[in-house]
């Protein structure tokens, strides 16, 4: 279990991280999405142990890491957005000093599986220095998990990858059972594809904590309401379900209400809505993906609706 | 011990694949040599005892150098790479990063010495000096360059880049040597503690003659040990 407790971190006074708190199951596949600048690089940073909270606890598995630093580190594999690789290494050299740095002798064993699931072993031999973006990516995300760590940080693993690759490392992810990952990235639709679950860091604060099976129930709509806009106003949002995003005048007699709720309820919000007197020019429903709702959130047009 | 292995064995094979360890070797052997033949030998006049510890003095220069050129990149030149967070997300401590590579940065100039032991092997052969002598000699070398290697290490672990580190490093060793005449014009007792802390003459004479100063050898290793404490301690601060 990881424990994220009112976590802040600043730097020289700017706050990066404000009273972040969240937890992650064991076995949990969560991605971590926010617009550049949010946080989601502190965040990972400190989890991995290369940074210091400035408030706040974070425990990994038991262990708090501003005591227990180096144990922590032990539980941990950490891919950086920029890969760190010696260029002079061979793919399987690299691999044997991360395993060496965390004292485990080198069996061969524990590279080849590493190797085989990033699909790198006909480039086992290869220097660094040689290899293209895409193999540089998988090198690094098997340094991450060469040592079978409990807890997988991964910044950004698709940045830099074709489709093709993007889609491999989708499968290479949801092949890694049984470890717990916490994925940054702007590619949400690699979030959608690999994660359970969805934080949502907006300058430096969680605003959205969901699964996306409860993201996916959510809908948008578009209400065009002909009669007093202030009514329908006091209608929707006496409903607890319901969060008004936007009202917008499209005419002197129309305006347009942008709403969120639950998929299941538009029937009964609609018919509610007649039966309260308010006058209906028209509706659209949009089943808002979660690129959509994201980029809302992130440019504040919608609120964190838990 | 086998994380310091580790460390020290990928450090050493950084140095030997890339041409700055070959570099630095070649240099300091050729600038060795030039000044054992100006210097030491000279005219061929001086006594053999004379010749071998001028050899020690003049070798000196290139070794302070070679260590701050060997040691500017340790730490520095990963942070620059981005590949120094593979050192701070592994279960290290800050001792055994720095012990690592300063161990891999003592080994090549251990190297550079063995190669250089020709020059007093000549004066042995045809002169008239004791092992002893040489040994000690040896001894005062490897003293003095692991002090410079270490006050070039703990440059390189805060610095951002390799060319700082150096500045820095360099600047550090340049102002421990320079204290001896800084100490000529300052009154008692600071002189005394100005000329104490000189990194070359005030300590390295003795060796230089061939004999073992305890009290030499103690400022060096307290020297040492010191500039590795405040790189280890860097190296385990998390901003």
């Amino acid at each position: 279990m990881i424990d994220v407790m009112c976590l802040g971190k600043s730097y020289d006074g700017t706050p990066a991280l404000t009273d972040v708190s969240f937890s992650l199951r064991p076995g949990e596949r969560v991605g971590l999405v926010g617009v550049n600048g949010a946080g989601k690089t502190t965040l990972l940073r400190i989890l991995a142990g290369a940074s210091m909270p400035t408030s706040g606890s974070v425990t990994v598995f038991g262990a708090d890491i501003s005591r227990d630093r180096e144990h922590v580190a032990g539980m941990v594999g950490f891919l950086p957005e920029v890969p760190p690789l010696y260029p002079d290494l061979t793919v399987r050299e690299f691999l044997q000093y991360v395993l060496a740095l965390r004292g485990i002798e080198t069996t061969g064993t524990l590279i080849d599986v590493a190797l085989h699931a990033v699909d790198m072993i006909p480039a086992s031999n290869k220097r660094i220095g040689t290899l293209s973006l895409g193999q540089r990516k998988r090198v690094g995300i098997a340094q991450a998990f060469v040592h079978r760590p409990k807890l997988l940080l991964l910044d950004e693993p698709g940045s830099g990858l074709d489709p093709i690759q993007l889609d491999h490392l989708r499968t290479m992810l949801r092949r890694l059972h049984g470890i717990t990952m916490l994925i940054s990235s702007h590619l949400l639709g690699e979030v959608q594809e690999t994660c359970d679950r969805v934080l949502l860091l907006h300058e430096g604060r969680l605003v959205e904590d969901i699964s996306l099976h409860d993201m996916r129930q959510r809908c948008l709509m578009m209400l065009d309401v002909v009669s007093s806009c202030d009514a329908a106003i006091d209608v929707l949002r006496a409903i607890p379900e319901c969060h008004v995003l936007s009202i917008m005048n499209k005419s002197r007699a129309t305006s347009e209400i942008r709403i969120v709720i639950p998929k299941k309820m538009r029937t009964a919000l609609l018919q509610h809505l007649i039966t309260s007197g308010v006058v209906l020019e028209g509706y659209r429903a949009d089943p808002t993906e979660l690129g959509d709702r994201l980029r809302d959130v992130a440019k504040g047009r919608m609120p964190a609706c838990a | 011990m086998r994380v310091v292995r580790a460390i020290c064995e990928r450090e050493l094979w950084g140095y030997l694949r890339t041409p700055m360890g070959y570099g630095v070797m070649l240099t300091v052997l050729l600038i060795d040599g030039i000044l054992f033949n100006v210097w030491a030998i000279g005219d061929g006049h001086r006594r053999s005892a004379e010749a071998l510890e001028v050899f020690f003095f003049v070798a000196s220069g290139p070794t302070v150098v070679a260590s701050v050129l060997l040691a500017m990149h340790l730490i520095a030149d990963e942070r620059q790479r981005g590949t120094l967070i593979i050192l701070e997300t592994a279960p290290l401590s800050g001792w055994q990063i720095v012990g690592g590579k300063f161990l891999a940065a003592l080994t090549i100039l251990g190297i550079i010495h063995l190669l250089s032991i020709t020059m007093p092997a000549l004066i042995y052969a045809y002169g008239r000096v004791s092992i002893m002598h040489i040994v000690m000699g040896y001894l005062g070398l490897t003293l003095l360059g692991a002090a410079t290697l270490a006050i070039a290490l703990c440059a390189s672990a805060f610095a951002q880049t390799s060319l700082i580190a150096a500045i820095t490093g360099g600047a550090l060793v340049v102002v421990l040597v320079c204290l001896h005449g800084v100490a000529q014009l300052a009154s008692p007792p600071m002189d005394s503690v100005l000329s104490y802390l000189s990194l070359i003459h005030e300590h390295y004479r003795p060796f230089m003659r061939g004999v073992l100063s305890i009290r030499a050898m103690a400022f060096y290793i307290s020297l040492t040990l010191l500039a590795l404490l405040v790189a280890a301690r860097r190296m385990e601060w998390r901003t």
